[in-house]
């Protein structure tokens, strides 16, 4: 099944609205072809929507079940070491089989339980990864998981005073903690941007989600994954354009004002865990490898950032950061291409012309702007309010 | 059988259209049923205006 968000209650209602076209249709389907090859279609279309209908009824009562059992914190936690299949193991897989995920993914409150309790972890790591594919699932759906995901991660790791662990099975629960930071690290990267800059269109206040963005950057696999992923996201982001001049000039500054904060927390991330300046620099370097050219675009935007703190750094540590702000201008280009193609796909330009209007050359112009002054100005989005400080 | 479907294009299909929206569901699959209800629309339109010309053409020449 794709992934979508879903009202259940309106669904039932759409059913109930398309049994009844499709029973007036099949009275009239011998009056023309065509309105046999119509019914055909509406026939198709009940069937997904009573699929639908039964997958989230499905997911929903599933979710019920889940969260009796995620309900008891210690229960689960033993649970987990003293049997080689758990509830969650039989619950998830039976969601899975029924492909009851979406309503499951969006109902369940227990999601410590589910990171912890389902044996193989590879099971929970693609039900995650799904439920949030941006190019799936709609923004605010998959803002919703995440978000639930993130405070129920935090809550966990702040307080386990109710968890015990037998000294056998420590090892086991450190490595299930570095399979949460890696799926951690695939979960937010692709929305990176939505922590800072678009937080609004996750209900989030421009605090919130760069006070969470800080503490996920604190896991070194989350601060690399953002800083490789934030091309993809910034591509992503500036495509399907408003048509509105106004709504489009904003939503470029929004999305180079959150590039920019995100470039700023990740580089203040690296400098948080680094004792000297020089193991600073090498980390930020090496923060990503260079050889793929969107990580050799996000490790030369995230350096450029800090060429104004490192400014006591010896001439060979210049060199190696001089390297890395000249590749600062691939992310506005990466903009200034995004932007491009939503003009050519909305018909302001067409894909064979020559030359583009001066207006479109003016917002290709101020587009490589904003993106380029953003890194140096991400540390200001917090104070501003929200508004874009370009 | 053309007041019928005529009712059916003013009534039915105009419901289940309102029911087919992103307050309902979105994502690929709603897409393309939405995509669905509109080539329903253009069909039933199209079949009712042609059987509409053959009444017409009927009434003018019953032959």
């Amino acid at each position: 099944m794709s992934w979508l968000g879903a009202d259940i209650d309106r669904l039932h209602s759409f059913g109930l609205a398309l049994t009844r076209l499709r029973d007036e249709l099949v009275a009239v389907r011998s009056a023309d072809p065509r309105v046999a090859r119509a019914l055909d279609l509406v026939e198709a279309d009940l069937d997904r929507v009573r699929r639908t209908w039964h997958e989230l009824s499905y997911g929903r009562m599933a979710a019920v079940e889940f969260d009796a059992w995620g309900a008891d914190g210690t229960a689960w936690w033993v649970e987990r070491f003293v049997t080689s299949s758990t509830a969650a193991d039989s619950i998830l897989s039976r969601v899975i089989a029924n492909s009851a995920e979406e309503s499951f993914a969006d109902r369940i409150r227990a999601d410590v339980a589910l990171l912890h309790g389902v044996s193989d972890f590879a099971v929970v790591a693609d039900f995650w990864t799904r439920a949030t594919d941006p190019s799936t699932v709609p923004v605010d759906v998959a803002g919703a998981r995440i978000r639930r995901l993130l405070d129920g991660i935090i809550a966990h790791r702040a307080d386990r005073s109710i968890f015990t662990t037998l000294a056998a099975h420590q090892a086991d629960v450190e490595r299930r903690e570095r399979d949460i930071d890696q799926l951690l690290a695939l979960v937010i990267a692709p929305w990176a941007l939505h922590f800072t800059a678009l937080a609004h269109e996750w209900d989030w206040t421009p605090q919130e989600g760069l006070h969470r963005l800080q503490e996920m950057l604190a896991i070194p696999v989350v601060a690399s994954a953002v800083a490789a992923g934030l091309p993809m996201a910034v591509d992503r982001a500036l495509t399907d354009l408003p048509t509105d001049e106004f709504a489009r000039r904003r939503r470029i500054d929004d999305v180079a004002a959150g590039s920019g904060a995100t470039i700023d927390a990740v580089g203040a991330a690296v400098l948080g865990r680094s004792a000297t300046p020089l193991d600073r620099l090498d980390d930020l370097v090496a923060l990503v490898p260079w050889g793929s050219w969107a990580s050799g675009v996000a490790a030369g935007t995230t350096a450029a950032t800090l060429v104004h703190r490192l400014d006591h750094r010896r001439s060979d540590q210049r060199s190696v950061a001089r390297e890395a702000v000249s590749r600062r201008n691939v992310v506005a280009t990466v903009a200034m291409t995004a932007v491009a193609n939503d003009a050519v796909k909305s018909g302001r330009i067409g894909s064979s012309a020559r030359r583009v209007s001066n207006d479109l050359a003016h917002e290709l112009e101020r587009t490589r702007v904003a993106f380029d002054s953003a890194a140096d100005r991400g540390g200001s989005f917090a104070q501003s309010g929200g508004t874009s400080p370009l | 059988m053309l007041a019928r479907l005529a009712a059916l294009i003013a009534h039915e299909l105009p419901a289940a259209r309102r029911w087919s929206s992103s307050e309902t569901w979105r994502g690929p699959l709603a897409d393309q049923v939405d995509d669905d209800l509109r080539l329903v629309a253009h069909l039933l339109s199209d079949a009712v205006d042609e059987l509409r010309r053959d009444v017409v053409a009927a009434t003018i020449d019953p032959r």
